[in-house]
């Protein structure tokens, strides 16, 4: 059986070279070239981490061989990007959000499907110690029946009116949702499952294009209902992103932060004792051979490699990213049309 | 050089907790003065730490330098080195407030270098640049040990840039300090440097019950602990970043793992007394041991 994935990353800016990093320290990775049309850059990473870079994606794939392809490139790219790699029978790694339109999300998820490979999105959270015990704690009926949801996410990046450029950019960027919402709302969905409907307010303090402020009544598949709360222009979350989830069921309640996971249940429960406890991520196991940052990247990253050397299935898939694009979808459309948006996702898998 | 059994951290200083963040905001707002840090140090060093471990950070540094005029030649500085961010902010002058501005003139100051970088892809020049500036900035604390910081440990060593691993001990022992490194993954870490014949005669690695930053694995950190006889490990993470005992943490690091030294940060003087207290009860006479380490 191959033991390694010879892979290949496209967009050679932070991310990419963490995920370099990262496939040089863990066995079940062969980083074979990178690939970036900045020539500094590619020259720079190449040299670096000792393998062939190129200019462009079609040039490596011509001269290289490799299994699987990572796309650490901006946002506007991933779809052409993602559609061509597929369709040459590559695996692929996609970084978060996946498209930034659910039209071409959906379009992502259909060719990679046709096509056979494995696909895989980056919402590292999931693979964070404390997010990852929430959804054992969930799927364990450890509260019971889930009823509600609530999930927050904040940051202090838009406070001040900004240049015309430094918008754009943002913009381009998918605006709050792409420098962290999308997260939280992926680890919504796997909590908390499909919503039906939702209704949205939204307000633009800064922004042209995207809000900067979001909130949302939802009403998910099986009886749950829940808030959304998410904003990039709230005052005093400099130092520290606010990203939390807050979970009630029939017979207990948790909150879960990349800290740690506050409950309260009702009567003792397994390993979890009645009334309050409080779990750090410190004390989770969390073990990898190649620990880089805390953000659970490394777990991604082996667990991407696991699906393509074992043709397993790939999660967070490009269908999760597509849930995902789709919701964001849906909060603007709600927030722009004061409507209810009903049903919120009408693909299935 | 002496390296100290037990030595104090700094992590509190710098707001770093991995709790919560009410803890984080609670050190920023605790150690918010010079005066602050000097009198966890103070505190420290009357009940007998004379290790005390600095990020080259401002303040830190100057409390160093404070703690020094009392304990003169007594006292051990372990320097975490480079911290990239400061180093950047210093560069482009201490006070600047405008975060473009302090861009602009980083990028002017280290444009040589970085037009090498990009030109050949050899960072040598720019991290040169940097070390030199580094050491600089640290000299007055007089530090005996200087430690590569941890991140950038790691990815030295997975990436193999044995010519930067080079050109950091020579820096470091050309300003007259004992090379070593801090790693969040002593197994890999220590198998690179191996594999591309570079030794560091000090290693700074996670050591606690929990196994909390213990990576690949507990039994690959103990097994690299038991064979790198050439090597003094210093313990760090002893108390699972806050949340575990320190008798249970220190126990573990000194008996079952068997490093020769640990660091702890302290975020009160209650705490100074409470950890280390324990620590001189574990380790009787030993606790005020130091090793004789050349920096050669």
């Amino acid at each position: 059986m191959q033991e390694k994935v010879r892979i290949a990353i496209a967009g050679m800016g932070e991310m990419g070279m963490v995920r370099a990093v990262i496939a040089k320290g863990l066995s079940t990775y062969d980083l074979v070239c990178v690939i970036d049309p900045r020539g500094t850059f590619a020259r720079l990473a190449g040299k670096q981490l000792g393998v062939s870079h190129y200019s462009s994606y079609e040039k490596a794939a011509s001269a290289k061989e490799f299994d699987a392809l990572i796309i650490s490139t901006p946002l506007v790219s991933h779809y052409d990007l993602g559609m061509q790699a597929v369709r040459d029978g590559k695996h692929v790694f996609c970084e978060k959000p996946l498209a930034g339109d659910s039209t071409r999300a959906i379009q992502m998820h259909r060719e990679a499907k046709k096509q056979g490979v494995c696909t895989q999105v980056g919402y590292n959270w999931r693979f964070h110690v404390t997010f990852r015990r929430a959804k054992e704690i969930l799927e364990n009926g450890i509260l019971g029946e889930l009823k509600y949801a609530r999930l927050m996410v904040y940051k202090s990046e838009v406070t001040k009116p900004e240049e015309k450029s430094e918008k754009k950019n943002r913009e381009e960027r998918f605006g709050f949702y792409g420098a962290l919402a999308v997260h939280g709302l992926d680890l919504l969905l796997w909590y908390a499952g499909k919503p039906s409907s939702l209704s949205a307010e939204t307000t633009r303090v800064f922004s042209s294009e995207l809000s900067d402020l979001i909130s949302a009544v939802c009403r998910f598949d099986k009886g749950i209902h829940g808030l959304i709360d998410l904003g990039w222009s709230h005052h005093g979350f400099v130092e520290k992103d606010e990203l939390s989830i807050y979970l009630t069921g029939t017979v207990g309640s948790m909150s879960v932060n990349p800290d740690c996971i506050e409950m309260y249940l009702e009567k003792a429960c397994g390993d979890f004792p009645s009334g309050d406890s409080i779990t750090y991520a410190s004390e989770i196991p969390y073990h990898t051979e190649f620990w880089f940052t805390h953000r659970g990247l490394s777990h991604e990253m082996e667990a991407f490699a696991h699906a393509v050397l074992h043709s397993a299935k790939a999660s967070p898939s490009w269908y999760d990213g597509y849930l995902v694009d789709r919701l964001v979808d849906a909060l603007e459309k709600s927030g722009k049309s004061r409507t209810t948006i009903s049903p919120v996702i009408e693909e299935s898998e | 050089m002496k390296l100290p059994k037990v030595m104090l951290g700094s992590n509190p200083f710098h707001a770093v907790s991995y709790r919560s963040t009410q803890e984080r905001k609670e050190f920023r707002r605790r150690f918010s003065t010079v005066e602050s840090i000097y009198k966890v140090m103070e505190r420290s060093a009357e009940i007998g730490i004379k290790g005390f471990h600095s990020y080259a950070k401002d303040m830190e540094i100057r409390a160093i330098i404070k703690m020094r005029e009392k304990l003169g030649d007594s006292m051990t500085v372990v320097s975490i080195l480079p911290d990239i961010y400061g180093a950047m902010s210093r560069q482009a002058g201490a006070g600047s407030q405008d975060k473009n501005l302090a861009k602009i003139k980083m990028l002017f100051k280290n444009m040589p270098a970085l037009m090498s970088a990009g030109m050949t892809g050899n960072l040598s020049p720019m991290v040169d640049s940097i070390l030199k500036a580094e050491l600089g900035f640290v000299k007055e604390t007089k530090p005996s040990f200087v430690l590569l910081h941890g991140t950038l440990a790691d990815i030295a060593c997975v990436t193999e840039q044995r010519k930067l691993l080079l050109l950091f001990k020579e820096r470091v022992l050309d300003a007259g300090a004992v090379p070593g490194l801090t790693t969040h993954n002593l197994g890999t870490t220590y198998r690179k440097l191996k594999e591309m014949n570079i030794h560091f005669p000090v290693i700074e690695a996670p050591f606690n019950p929990q196994g909390f930053m213990m990576q690949p694995s507990v039994e690959a950190c103990l097994k690299v602990r038991r064979e790198a006889g050439d090597v003094h490990f210093i313990g760090k993470k002893i108390l699972a970043g806050g949340s575990g005992d320190p008798r249970k943490g220190l126990l573990y690091a000194y008996r079952e793992a068997g490093v020769q030294c640990t660091v702890i940060g302290i975020g009160s003087i209650s705490e100074a007394d409470e950890t280390f207290d324990v620590a001189k009860e574990i380790l009787g006479e030993e606790f005020s041991y130091e090793y004789d380490i050349e920096a050669s």
